[in-house]
């Protein structure tokens, strides 16, 4: 079994008065994708920024490569290899996709690579390396997801995360942006994917978890889940 | 207990009937005068807290109505009109100037509507100025019969008034809705409360206010520079008398007004300039770590006191 | 006559390029932090005792204290940040600008009162050697130190405005502006920058304080004034636009220029704040579109 990159451990968040989540545990492992799926409001967008660092956590804990990560503010967290692909993408949309990626390779780290991993995002996504000096803000919306995706990927993370990457987008598109997903994992990067859309998440993943108002109600191989009808009615409706 | 209820309007009774007749028990001009400033002080911070505390719309430009009450009520004061018809003028000056620069005015988001009534202030100001740059001063019969005690009850009437007006906010439908207004226009808007029209009446109310504080210093001086009632420094001493007192709350400006006169009177001892130094910092103070001001920290402890932790 | 109003309006230049440049940190500050420091003004008239200080106890020439007064105005800049407005950056927008102005109306009355305290309330200047000389351009007279003091504003903004399109520093001050949150996402340190555009907008501040000194008298009383420049520029330029703030500072220059010739010195400044007034009324985010 392979070794555990992020370990959330009874994880309680809330928004000034209102708690949103209720002791969540989830791992990741090396070179997996894991789906979180849940109805809107359960919780999972604030389970991402809370591991990001753009929350503080009221309980628990969260642990990336066994360090703990909770009380770092979120550049540092980027600059230890984890990275977020925010809801609604982002982007910097006064400035170039070029501007916008270069962004992206910050930390420095990164940004002593950044010229070999423009190189990759552009093998990537090549749309991408079309557009290079058009600014973001006109681009379609799966190309701005797919820019998003690819300045997360700038900082070079060992985990990538996605805030529902398919939002706004034709189903013919999330269907290119999702594959996207599974190249960047196939590329060596851990992936830990919030969606929507959660056939197609299921689809792609290894392994998933449902969350229901701030709480882990179902976890499991992704296969396995989907060829449960019962699962399949209550969380995807087909 | 049924006592309960009674203590605060005695309370207030008792306070009143010893401010009416403070002139009595004391004839020290020095108290008297004290005492005069406080009132004064009292009714402007109460008028900037009209718009800015109960509706929320940060007003910068004060100065500019307490200027415009004072010049007005001065000058129609030395054409023979008699103290309150006279400062009755200078009111309504202040009033119509409130209407003719809200109208435009108030349609600017928050900051810039701030900004905006701060270069309303430094135009009047400057104008003034130019227009009117010698000081005002009273003729001989005025000076001969000077008594400091009409003016003071003139000044403890508008405090009076001003702070009425302001108990009258926080229990009139219009009050509500201005305070709905205060937190989210948007949602006011929504529930049926027409925005503009609520501040447009708090700004009016408060400008008129303003200048009958204004209108009591024209009538209070001996001699003035015009533009020496436009300054900054008024729009900036009510503003910070509101925040030390509590802003939004109906006693802030008078218990803001005494605890800056009489630190005022302590630190007149040393040079000029260190009391405006203090204030500065202060007021800082006062806006970074108590946004309630004095009323809302005694009322904590209040509280704290009543509901003790087990 | 046209030579009479030409030279207002050359004039009117000169002054605009300083106007343009004490306008820009005060718009580079909101731009980034979404603060409004109207203390402002008096961080001008702080660079400008600086360069007084400079030139009158060890002779500095004022151009060359820049090198000083830039960087020590950084340093009051970011104190001036990491003590009072750090404090407001994780309110909510609205309550951020409203408070950021009521500390900033009351750090001016600080900072105005320690001047007078420092200084007096006297009007100084620096009286440099060639305060005196002048260029000829046709009909036209420049005076020399007012035509330096142009070139130094246009080079800074230069400066600036390479800092913040060609640098990484720079472009992160720029996606912090944008989106702090995204910008803290992609491991920008957000605090940092903060605390860094406060200071550079501070040592702006100080370099068109300088400038003043040497152009103009300085007192502890000139900080409104420049403040409210600074704001009509910014209003007419459009926040967060450098060359829109910049030519906003010419045109204000001009128009000053002009109407004080036309309705006498007194009202100069006046005529510009009604401009500003017409401006917020007419289009309060600008004239100018962000750039």
């Amino acid at each position: 079994m392979a070794q555990v990159l992020l370990a959330v451990s009874e994880l309680e968040a809330a928004y000034g008065d209102q708690q949103v989540l209720w002791g969540v545990s989830l791992e990741v492992r090396v070179g997996e994708i894991v789906a979180l799926i849940g109805p809107n409001g359960a919780g999972k967008t604030t389970l991402l920024r809370t591991v990001a660092g753009l929350m503080r956590p009221l309980r628990g804990s969260v642990r990336f490569d066994g360090e703990p990560i909770d009380a770092l503010p979120p550049d540092e967290i980027v600059a230890r290899g984890l990275t977020l692909v925010p809801e609604g993408r982002r982007l910097f949309r006064a400035m170039t996709v070029q501007d916008n990626l270069e962004l992206g390779a910050y930390p420095h780290r990164a940004r002593a690579q950044r010229r070999a991993t423009l190189d990759e995002v552009f093998a990537l996504f090549p749309v991408l390396a079309e557009r290079r000096h058009q600014s973001a803000g006109t681009l379609s919306g799966g190309e701005q997801q797919m820019l998003a995706i690819g300045r997360a990927l700038m900082a070079r993370p060992r985990l990538l995360m996605l805030d529902e990457p398919s939002m706004g987008l034709a189903p013919v598109i999330v269907e290119r942006v999702l594959d996207a997903v599974r190249a960047v994992a196939a590329s060596g990067v851990t992936v830990l994917l919030v969606e929507q859309s959660a056939y197609q998440a299921l689809e792609r993943a290894d392994r998933a978890y449902v969350v229901r108002e701030g709480r882990i109600v179902v976890e499991g191989s992704a296969r396995r889940l989907l060829s449960q009808d019962d699962f399949r009615r209550a969380y995807i409706g087909l | 207990m049924t006592a309960r209820r009674f203590l605060r309007p005695t309370l207030l009774g008792v306070g009143a009937a010893a401010m009416a007749v403070l002139p009595v028990i004391t004839s020290r001009d020095n108290v008297l005068t004290l005492a005069f400033l406080v009132w004064l002080y009292a009714a402007l911070a109460q008028s900037w807290n009209l718009l800015s505390g109960f509706g929320g719309q940060v007003n910068l430009g004060l100065a500019a109505f307490f200027g415009l009450g004072a010049l007005i009520t001065r000058w129609a004061w030395q054409q023979a009109l008699s103290v309150l018809p006279a400062l009755g003028a200078g009111t309504l000056a202040a009033a119509v100037a409130g209407l003719v620069l809200g109208a435009p005015g108030l349609r600017l988001r928050g900051p810039y509507f701030a900004i905006g009534t701060l270069a309303v202030a430094e135009i009047l100001r400057i104008t003034v100025g130019n227009l009117l740059p010698e000081v005002s001063t009273l003729r001989p019969a005025a000076l001969v019969s000077y008594s400091l005690l009409p003016r003071y009850y003139l000044a403890l009437g508008v405090a009076g008034f001003t702070t009425l007006a302001a108990w009258a906010l926080t229990r009139s439908r219009f009050g509500y809705g201005l305070a709905a207004v205060r937190e989210d226009e948007e949602v006011a808007e929504a529930i049926g409360v027409h925005a503009f029209r609520h501040k447009l009446l708090a700004f009016v109310l408060s400008s008129a206010c303003a200048g009958a504080a204004g209108g009591v210093f024209g009538y209070y001086h001996l001699s003035f520079y015009p533009q020496f009632a436009f300054s900054p420094l008024w729009t900036f001493d009510a503003v910070l008398i509101a925040f030390l007192g509590g802003v939004g709350t109906v006693w802030g400006p008078p218990v803001g007004a005494a605890f800056f006169l009489l630190i005022r009177e302590a630190l007149a001892l040393r040079a000029v300039e260190v009391h405006l130094l203090v204030f500065g910092i202060l007021f800082i103070v006062v806006v970074l770590a108590f946004p309630g001001g004095f009323v809302e920290a005694w009322r904590g402890l209040a509280r704290a006191q009543r509901v003790r932790p087990v | 006559m046209t030579t009479i109003l030409l030279q207002g309006a050359v004039f009117g230049l000169l002054v605009g390029g300083v106007y343009g440049l004490g306008a820009v940190g005060l718009s580079l500050v909101f731009g980034v932090l979404r603060m409004l420091n109207v203390a402002h003004g008096e961080l001008i008239m702080l660079g400008g005792y600086a360069t007084f200080m400079l030139f009158t106890l060890w002779g500095v020439d004022p151009f060359l204290s820049l090198g000083l007064s830039a960087p020590a105005l950084f340093l009051v800049g970011a104190g001036l940040y990491w003590g009072l407005f750090r404090r407001l950056a994780g309110s909510p927008e609205h309550e951020k600008i409203k408070n950021s102005i009521l500390i900033g109306f009351g750090l001016a009355l600080v900072l105005h009162t320690l001047a007078i305290l420092a200084w007096q309330a006297d009007e100084r200047s620096v009286a440099v050697s060639y305060a005196g000389q002048v260029l000829r351009l046709g009909p036209v007279v420049v005076p020399l130190a007012r035509f330096g003091a142009l070139v130094i504003a246009f080079v800074t903004l230069g400066g600036l405005h390479l800092f913040l399109n060609r640098t990484y520093p720079g472009r992160a001050i720029r996606a912090t502006a944008e989106d702090g949150e995204a910008a803290f996402l992609m491991g920008i340190p957000v605090p940092r920058v903060y605390l860094g555009a406060f200071g550079l907008g501070s040592a702006l501040a100080g370099v068109a304080g300088t400038l003043v000194s040497v152009t103009e008298a300085i007192s502890p009383a000139i900080g409104l004034t420049w403040t409210l420049k600074a704001l009509i520029v910014i209003v007419l330029g459009g926040m967060g636009n450098i060359l829109g703030t910049f030519v906003a500072g010419l045109c204000l220059g001009v128009v000053e220029s002009t109407s004080g010739f036309l309705f006498g010195n007194a009202y100069r400044e006046v005529v510009g704040l009604v401009m500003f007034l017409l401006a917020l009324s007419l289009r309060p985010q600008g004239l100018f579109t962000r750039v």
